[in-house]
């Protein structure tokens, strides 16, 4: 990967607002002989008129407002006629229908195909910031419009989740606020300064050794820069448990794909403060975080509107589980007008706010044992999690034969793969194959349907 | 009433021969148009009409005048010189349809173009009120629908207002997508 | 003839026209006669399927179907076949054209790349079939109209999607041949789509003369209606898509490199000043127009693998990524090939019959010994009972060089790039030395390695150039142990008549790795010391290095003990390198350590 990318931007694009302890920082986080071979550059992009818009977004999310049972808060009419007729793949459907829930829903697959489609008419383009991801079901690349506010509405969005649990996200000059941590054959990585967080650092990291110069680099890096919370998927946060590290974190903050409780409890033990699931996507950032009980996930973005839609395209009564079906949010590069999201839940009042409850993340993908009973998915993550796996796959057909698919470095531990998966699935044929292709770090597919 | 008249075919070919002097700035047009008009049996032009066809100074009536010129040439084809088409011949050269046509296509094209001669052949027929042979009247006209310029202009700019925006949305997200992000503090 | 005609009468009366249609495109056409199916075991073993006709041009052939051509379709034989001669003698014709047109179309359809063939093979249709119908005079028009009235498509309205699209296709036929609105093209003719096919009718008969370039912007004008809707997998439309597999079973040659405009997005036809020239007005008011599109796949003159593989993928080759890199690496290696190091023999040579040794594949033909060959065994078997006769020297009378064997070592860990995705310097500084040194007659011994007993190897030192590549192009992926007994036990055990091998280390800072201590214990350096001394031919390590050669462990030790040390990053360290190693001479034996 080359270090210098290109359509690089200035020093001046890419931080306009950082300042001497900003600048300090950046070059500690750069410099410090145990830091990562970084592999990408970036910063918060942020104008003092786009740092304002963004405490806006904050001053709003922090008055979580939601909207009654059955009815759609205000401000979606208006936004539904408006991209009806400003966003060229929901133009496309024709005039609005007389009632918001006859509107056709959209959902990855039109977004792949057609993510041009998805940006207003009168989005300007100078600004904007394309994120590309690789989709979870296989259904290909997926560009997603942003701006460079919206990116920084990540850290509002994340400080809301630590609200839910009483606490909140500082940052401040000489602070490392966030530390994402990876653990992927291969991402991006870089360290970045941020104006929202008051000139307090963000960074990007992967686990696998071979983004490190020396072996314990990675505990010495982060013991030094001590991370105010730390973001990751169960998996990175899996591995970061089994390093010989000592970290303070106010928070660790889940993303990406469910967090079992079993990991939850160790991960809290282990670091000593709260772990709280974030359930978002691409598409629409952070949607809802865990609430303190368990009970369900609390929604953090004001102008996000919720439904639950069962197969049909029927709206779903409270408590009843159905497709989360998103509307509006937080982009204006990618306003979402029922996008269907792929993931399950239902949705409860709570003290007249809107909670997910009985989310269940990503294409729920269904795993059975020999004897026919439901194998989970994460128990399957945090099995394998114990391997030094960099990636891995596995299907399972309709016979509940599994095919696992391992990189190279993963067949060394080939044996134990199989003695585990042996524990979770009782006796079923394994077959291990090379794994190519996809840089997703897990993957799962079943040819069994739920039940 | 529509009458039988010529292949199209004849009289593209006639335009394709058009002679060079019809489209040279020299052109004297109120004399061919009065000679046109004399082979179609109609008296010649008076003053005021003259006046109509005089050079004047702006581009737009020099490209007119060019296409009354090459619409002379092609009006005294033997297929279309008939006794009293007179008035029908005078009306096609200083009427509407040839002066849009004008305003969209300019006077060489008339000539150059393969769909501008069928469109100027077509138009010309139309206005005599015949039918190419070979063909009804719901197909020619239908054909001239096709070839019509100023449909023509509006459906492409109709695909080009679209195609603005999307190709430059387009160009934005790859070049975007290639460049480089602003930072993001969890993945989804 | 009508419905009621056998297939076997249909297939005389069809193979009858053949000359005739031939003649449509030249009296010189020289093609082989067409393969008329009968039945469903006779198009399987064709690989006809979904289409009644398919054209190939590795094989220069026609084969049909004619059991699934309709019965409203047999009375156009000189259409059908005609247009199938088209494919071979006009668009795509050959193999290498077939895969630029591709090349150009898949980079205008962003996300809906899959759709390239199909495009491509509507693009070329136009372009046949519009030759065809207006200076040959047959009715294509005839064809389309019978294939749009077929029961099969009048329930296609459903099909928004296929049905706009291919609306809009049909719609450019009439255009094109000036037939009235609605003979062939169905459903609801938008504004938009009447416009698009208006320019489409252009852009067909502008660039009927250089397609290549036009087939990018036909790409750009579909484009939209494809990011709309996929169209779907029925319908009219997909009965004669008859050129999706032209490339099958061929392999077009210099397809890694990038051709003029090749590279750069096209313009929609609507924005493009070459195609809506007149039809903006005679002032000439277009409206700004935006730079022709500059986002390319490839930077630079070359593709990347990936986009190689799936460009040869589109044109319906069936190959995995290793393979397509092989071809990827052969075909960049061969136009940098370097006189490869040879080596003045310590005496001048008279070759004398000294005995007979394995012949592998790969090596000359000619060297096998037919008589020992067959003293193996009653059955030959390339490689395993093939020999070859050795030569021994006695003192002649002219001194001469040999080539010295090399000896490759390919770090594949995970810190080294894919070379099956992205295009990698290192592997292509490997494919040059070794494809060098297979054309001066050498042999070479190539390794594959990652971690601790990840590793792969040709059968010791060959001639065979496909194994090597395959070897080259590999990927672990994984950590980083440098095979130090492979490389302990190729000297140890090679016999001194084998002669000098270089030794030629492709890696970056892992290659430190090298000096662990081997499994017997032993310092990894002196293993390799001793190895190197062994092997007689130098040694050589090309590494993708960031920091400066001294500032990496390990690698001063190397230098020390005779390691010529290269770093190699990017296309100008590989040709520093390339020319630096190929100036090296073997004069001396026992060069190393000097």
């Amino acid at each position: 990967m080359s270090p210098t990318p290109e359509g690089g931007l200035t020093e001046e694009e890419r931080r306009p607002l950082i300042d001497n302890e900003g600048r300090a920082l950046l070059s500690k986080l750069l410099e410090d002989p145990r830091a990562p071979r970084y592999n990408h550059t970036c910063g918060d992009r942020l104008t003092t008129a786009g740092l304002a818009r963004v405490r806006a977004f904050e001053q709003e999310t922090a008055a979580r407002t939601g909207w009654a049972q059955g009815r759609p808060p205000a401000w979606v009419a208006g936004f539904a006629s408006r991209v009806s007729t400003q966003v060229p793949a929901y133009r496309r459907a024709g005039a609005l229908p007389a009632r918001f829930n006859q509107i056709p829903t959209v959902s990855r697959a039109d977004l792949v195909r057609d993510p041009y489609g998805f940006v207003p008419d009168d989005h300007p383009l100078d600004d904007m910031v394309v994120y590309t991801t690789t989709g979870t079901g296989g259904t290909g690349v997926a560009y997603i419009a942003s701006t460079p506010e919206a990116a920084a509405s990540y850290c509002v969005l994340l400080g809301a989740a630590l609200g839910l649990h009483g606490l909140a996200l500082e940052g401040g000059p000489g602070r490392t606020a966030v530390a994402q941590v990876c653990w992927q054959r291969s991402t991006y990585t870089y360290a970045s300064v941020s104006s929202f967080l008051d000139q307090g650092a963000t960074c990007k990291l992967n686990l696998s050794p071979a983004d490190w110069r020396a072996p314990g680099d990675p505990e010495a890096f982060l013991e030094a820069i001590a991370p105010e919370v730390l973001t990751g998927d169960p998996v990175a946060f899996a591995r970061l448990a089994s390093l010989d590290v000592d970290l303070q974190p106010k928070a660790l903050l889940s993303s990406a794909m469910a967090l079992l409780p079993g990991l939850r409890a160790e991960l809290e033990t282990r670091f000593g403060c709260p772990v709280i699931d974030v359930y978002g996507m691409n598409e629409s950032g952070p949607i809802a975080a865990g609430l303190p009980d368990g009970s369900g996930h609390g929604l953090l973005q004001p102008g996000l509107y919720v439904e639950i839609l069962d197969p049909a395209g029927r709206s779903c009564p409270p408590g009843e589980r159905g497709e989360i079906t998103l509307t509006g949010g937080f982009n204006p590069a990618l306003p979402l007008l029922r996008y269907r999201t792929g993931d399950f839940a239902a949705l409860d009042w709570r003290g007249g706010l809107p909670v997910l409850v009985g989310l269940e993340g990503r294409a729920p993908v269904h795993f059975a044992a020999a004897d026919g009973r439901a194998v989970n998915t994460i128990d399957v993550s945090v099995a394998l999690g114990r391997f030094p796996l960099a990636r891995f796959s596995v299907h399972q057909a309709a016979d509940r034969s599994l095919t696992v698919g391992l990189d190279g470095s993963g067949r060394a531990a080939d044996p134990g793969v199989r003695e585990v998966l042996g524990e979770l699935f009782g006796e079923v044929p394994v077959t291990v194959v090379d794994l190519a292709g996809a840089e997703e770090a897990v993957s799962y597919s079943s040819e069994l349907t739920g039940g | 009433m529509t009458a039988a008249g010529p292949p199209v075919e004849v009289l593209t070919r006639r335009l394709l021969e058009t002679p060079g002097e019809f489209l040279a700035p020299t052109t004297v047009v109120p004399a061919l148009v009065a000679d046109l008009l004399a082979l179609h049996g109609a008296v010649s032009l008076d003053q005021a009409a003259g006046a109509l066809l005089r050079p004047l100074e702006s581009p737009e009536a020099r490209n007119w005048l060019g296409c009354v010129a090459v619409s002379s040439w092609l009006l005294a084809d033997p297929t279309l010189v008939a006794p009293g088409s007179g008035e029908r011949a005078w009306v096609f050269l200083t009427g509407d349809d040839l002066r849009e046509l004008a305003s969209l296509v300019p006077a060489p094209a008339l000539v150059s173009e393969p769909d501008r001669r069928e469109e100027l052949a077509r138009r010309a027929l139309a206005a005599l009120e015949l039918v190419p042979a070979g063909e009804t009247e719901a197909e020619a006209a239908d054909r001239l629908t096709t070839l019509d310029s100023s449909e023509r202009a509006r459906v492409v700019a109709a695909t080009r207002e679209a195609e603005v925006r999307a190709e430059a949305v387009r160009e934005a997200m790859h070049a975007k997508a290639a460049a480089e992000a602003a930072a993001k503090a969890s993945r989804e | 003839m009508g419905a009621t005609a056998t297939l076997e009468e249909v297939r005389e009366a069809w193979t009858a026209r053949w000359p005739e249609a031939l003649a449509l495109w030249s009296p010189f056409t020289r093609l082989r006669p067409p393969r008329f199916c009968l039945t469903e075991e006779e198009e399987g073993a064709e690989g006809l399927t979904g289409s009644f006709a398919m054209i190939r041009l590795a094989d220069q052939r026609v084969v049909i179907s004619l059991r699934q051509v309709s019965p409203d379709l047999v009375g156009f034989p000189l259409e059908i076949l005609g247009h199938e001669i088209g494919h071979h003698i006009l668009c795509p014709a050959d193999l290498a054209d077939n895969a630029r047109m591709l090349a150009r179309i898949r980079l205008n359809l962003p996300t809906v790349e899959g759709h390239a063939p199909m495009v491509a093979n509507l693009y070329a249709d136009l372009l046949i079939n519009d030759r065809l119908q207006r200076a040959r005079g047959l009715d294509m028009a005839g064809v389309y109209a019978t294939l749009a009235d077929a029961p099969a498509t009048g329930d296609a309205d459903g099909e928004e999607g296929a049905g706009r699209f291919w609306a809009f296709y049909m719609r450019l036929y009439e255009v094109l041949w000036s037939l009235p609105r609605g003979r062939i093209a169905r459903g609801e003719l938008d504004e938009r789509l009447l416009g698009d096919a208006l320019l489409g009718a252009r852009l067909v008969r502008s660039f009927a003369g250089r397609w290549l370039e036009g087939a990018g912007r036909f790409g750009a004008l579909c484009l939209p209606y494809l990011l709309e809707e996929t169209p779907g997998a029925e319908g009219a439309w997909t009965v004669w898509q008859d050129a999706l597999g032209a490339g099958a079973g061929g392999f077009p040659d210099g397809l890694t490199g990038v051709e003029g405009s090749e590279g750069r997005r096209a313009l929609h036809p609507s924005l493009d000043p070459e195609l809506n020239g007149d039809l903006t007005g005679p002032a000439g008011e277009a409206p700004a127009e935006p730079e022709a599109g500059t986002q390319g796949g490839s930077r630079g003159q070359y593709r990347e693998p990936f986009e190689y593989g799936e460009i040869l993928r589109a044109s319906g080759l069936d190959l995995s990524d290793h393979e397509v890199a092989v071809r990827y690496y052969r075909e960049r290696a061969a136009g940098q090939l370097i006189p490869f190091p040879s080596r003045r023999s310590p005496v001048a040579l008279d070759p004398l019959p000294e005995g007979t040794e394995p012949w592998d594949a790969g090596e000359e033909l000619s060297e096998i010994d037919w008589v020992e060959t067959a003293l193996q065994g009653p059955v030959v078997i390339p490689g395993v009972t093939t020999v070859r006769r050795v030569w021994g020297t006695s003192p002649g009378a002219e001194p001469e060089r040999v080539p010295v064997d090399l000896d490759l070592y390919v770090d594949s860990s995970g810190s080294m790039p894919n070379p099956q995705v992205t295009v990698s310097y290192l592997a292509l500084a490997g494919a040059i030395v070794a494809l060098s040194a297979l054309r001066a007659g050498a042999r070479v011994q190539a390794t594959l390695w990652s971690g601790a007993l990840e590793f792969t190897s040709t059968r010791g030192f060959v001639r065979d150039e496909g194994a090597v590549l395959k070897v080259l192009t590999g990927f672990f992926g994984g950590g980083t142990a440098f095979p130090i007994h492979v490389l302990r036990d190729t000297y140890g055990s090679r016999p001194p008549s084998a002669g000098p091998a270089h030794v030629l280390v492709v890696s970056d800072d892992g290659v430190n790795t090298m000096f662990e201590l081997d499994e017997a214990g032993r310092p990894g350096r002196e293993v390799a010391r001793k190895a190197l001394r062994e092997a007689g031919g130098g040694g050589t390590m090309v590494l993708n290095l960031w920091a400066p050669v001294d500032k990496v462990p390990g690698l001063h030790e190397a230098a020390e003990d005779g390691w010529e040390i290269f770093p190699v990053r990017d296309w100008a360290d590989l040709v520093a390198f390339a020319r630096a190693f190929s100036r090296r001479r073997y004069e001396e034996p026992g060069m190393v350590g000097r």
